[in-house]
């Protein structure tokens, strides 16, 4: 086990900066997920700490050991890919023993580890199988096996489960999880989707254009983003954004919109807005309820549209031409084209400079 | 709304087949006797070479071209391999035949190992001139060849090693190396970066992973490339009469030399029959692998 140490990394990649003076440390037995679009670095940062790219300027360290301008093999790292790069011509057993051959581990050493990682990943009867003989979740899970028996210090995920169906994303997702608690072993995993991070993270480093946003636990950061980018990306459906005012009326300050006046007494405030300031208020989903217009202080809404989920229905609101998403338990009954009141948690809101999109 | 009618129910019991097309249209007619005439034109050749070699040479003065032999035997067969005069010796073309085998087996494979290397280091190890190189290479495999001779015969003889074994082994690795270089590169290229990767962090180094990993994975291609070598080597006539040397004379000039350079009659038999011999390996070749090569090149096609 091993902490991940990043300082002032610049990656230039055909005359393109990838990355400007990213600087990241990973906590020894952490679970990080570096979350964001295609194009946002994620992925280059990856595999620069695995040792493919070219450090322009910067260091990496893994645990004591600087490791800027080591080979691939010798930064104790364990690699799972998208797509599962698994040997094709060696089966199971060799694809998972292969790193161990190459170091020339004692034969009865290699059988033992990858009996345990086979045991682990319940591949046990799939030892003797080509990886074309294998669906795509026991694929990954070999992937994941040949990481393991290398007892590597750092793990590196790079999208696995995103050439799974939904079903198997879940399962595996759980696995990995599981995987973490009992290993222990310091993880930095790269996905675009939301929930791999929120579901799987210690800590989720939002990134954007090469440069991370955010980094925080998953709470915080669904709480309280940082700024619109990070606030849109995490949360499905995601945070609805209202462009308004901030006004101070009887010395209390107010979200002011044509068709909403939220009271933010108990909005934590960063500092000291200016009246009339523009801004945009964030608020998710599950953050309003709905009530008869008159007992709402805030604002009313028509009902236009309902997806019930299972679990829970998802209504959407026309709040004078703006589309509001709301989700309420499945029990409720909204009626369609009815006008509803809104109550907004305060404390649950989020408020942004509508100039640069930054949390106030 | 309606109540079911007669016809709907019966298209509901029944099962539906698809009509069947007439096999015979005038169209179709057209087409195969289209087909038949020119498959005819290419095999009448081999129709005649196969005849003639069966007939006797009394047969054979009768010059009768199409006509089957009135007593076939394959002594002409045993004569081109074992008897033939070829200029002052009389041993048929057998000597020629080993001298391909010769050169065409580790010819073959050394030049298919060294595309495969070309290829993989090429597509993964990707070095900074990699591509010009590949360019280069490219480039060489569009001169015609003819132009290389005359500075390759100089340079051979410069060397001490013009008219030798190993002269006409390093010309067949040379000239078929684009060709090569170009099958695995493009086959290499379409594997994912990521398995490679996957390799270098278990450690693996240049060789390892190409022994080990590439190497079997590239096995259509291994065959396809050995293929194309192994028939390119064997119907080589150019490069084994100027570089290989009297000694190492290939089957194909040493068939040269039998049909051109005997004295007195021409015993048409026996060439026919030489040639059929020399014909009969890249024929082998093709027909037991045919579809491997179709497959190769189709590959190959593709993705270049």
């Amino acid at each position: 086990m091993a902490s991940v140490n990043i300082q002032n990394l610049d990656i230039v990649l055909g005359g393109v900066d990838i990355l400007k003076s990213m600087n990241l440390h990973v906590q020894d037995g952490e679970f990080l997920v570096l979350l964001g679009p295609s194009g946002c670095g994620k992925s280059t940062l990856l595999h620069t700490i695995a040792g493919f790219n070219e450090v322009t300027d910067g260091s990496i360290c893994i645990g004591e050991k600087d490791v800027t301008w080591a080979d691939p093999k010798d930064r104790d790292i364990g690699m799972v890919f998208q797509s599962y790069a698994l040997y094709p011509t060696m089966n199971v057993e060799r694809n998972m023993s292969f790193g161990l051959r190459v170091a020339g581990v004692p034969k009865a050493d290699i059988a033992r580890r990858v009996e345990r990682a086979a045991a682990m990943l319940h591949l046990k009867e799939l030892l003797n199988r080509r990886p074309s003989q294998l669906s795509g979740g026991q694929r990954q899970r070999v992937a994941i096996g040949r990481a393991l028996v290398r007892d590597a210090k750092v793990f590196l995920f790079d999208e696995p489960l995103s050439n799974l169906d939904a079903k198997l994303r879940a399962e595996l997702r759980r696995e990995l999880k599981q995987l973490h608690k009992d290993l222990g072993t310091t993880m930095v995993y790269v996905t675009h989707d939301q929930v791999e991070a929120m579901t799987m993270a210690s800590r989720i480093a939002v990134m954007r254009g090469g440069k991370i946003q955010q980094i925080d636990t998953p709470a915080a950061i669904y709480a309280r983003p940082k700024n619109m980018f990070v606030a849109g990306f995490l949360g499905s459906p995601s945070m609805n954004f209202i462009e308004g005012t901030l006004q101070a009326l009887d010395g209390v300050w107010h979200f002011q919109s044509p068709a909403l006046r939220v009271d933010l007494r108990h909005y934590p405030l960063q500092q000291t807005p200016l009246a009339g300031q523009r801004c945009v208020l964030g608020v998710r989903p599950e953050s309003i309820k709905l009530c008869a217009p008159a007992d709402s202080q805030q604002g009313s809404a028509q009902v236009a549209l309902i997806e019930p989920m299972g679990a829970s229905q998802i209504v959407w609101l026309n709040l004078q031409g703006q589309q509001v998403s709301v989700q309420l338990e499945a029990q409720a009954t909204p009626e369609l084209e009815r006008s509803v009141g809104l109550q907004m948690a305060v404390a649950e809101l989020s408020l942004f400079d509508a100039e640069s999109q930054e949390r106030l | 709304m309606n109540a079911p009618t007669h016809s709907d129910v019966r298209t509901q019991g029944s099962k539906t087949t698809r009509p069947r097309k007439a096999f015979f249209t005038p169209a179709r007619l057209g087409i195969y006797a289209f087909l038949l005439s020119v498959a005819a034109f290419f095999l009448l050749p081999l129709y005649v070479m196969v005849v003639t070699s069966l007939k006797t040479d009394s047969e054979v003065r009768q010059a009768l071209l199409f006509a089957w032999p009135a007593h076939a035997q394959f002594g002409n067969w045993v004569d081109a391999w074992s008897t033939a005069c070829i200029a002052l010796t009389c041993d048929g073309i057998q000597g020629g035949f080993w001298n391909s085998v010769r050169l065409v087996v580790p010819t073959t494979v050394l030049s298919v190992l060294l595309g495969a290397l070309n290829g993989y280091a090429l597509s993964f190890w990707r070095s900074r001139w990699g591509n010009i190189l590949f360019g280069i290479m490219m480039l060489g495999a569009f001169v015609p060849f003819q132009v290389m001779i005359y500075p390759l015969v100089a340079w051979f003889r410069m060397g001490g090693f013009y008219n030798t074994y190993w002269a006409i082994m390093v010309v067949h690795c040379v000239f078929g190396m684009p060709v090569m270089t170009l099958l695995f590169r493009n086959y290499y290229v379409a594997v994912p970066q990521e398995l490679f990767k996957a390799a270098r962090i278990d450690g693996g180094g240049f060789w390892r992973i190409f022994i080990q990993l590439m190497l079997p994975m590239a096995t259509p291609m291994l065959i396809v490339a050995t293929i194309l070598q192994l028939t390119g080597i064997w119907n080589d006539y150019l490069f084994g009469l100027i570089f290989a040397g009297k000694d190492n004379y290939p089957m194909t000039v040493q068939l040269n030399n039998l049909v051109n350079t005997t004295f007195g009659e021409r015993r048409y038999n026996v060439d026919m029959a030489a040639t059929i011999l020399t014909s009969l390996v890249p024929l082998a070749v093709y027909f037991f692998s045919g579809r491997w090569f179709v497959r190769g090149i189709a590959a190959g096609a593709v993705k270049g």
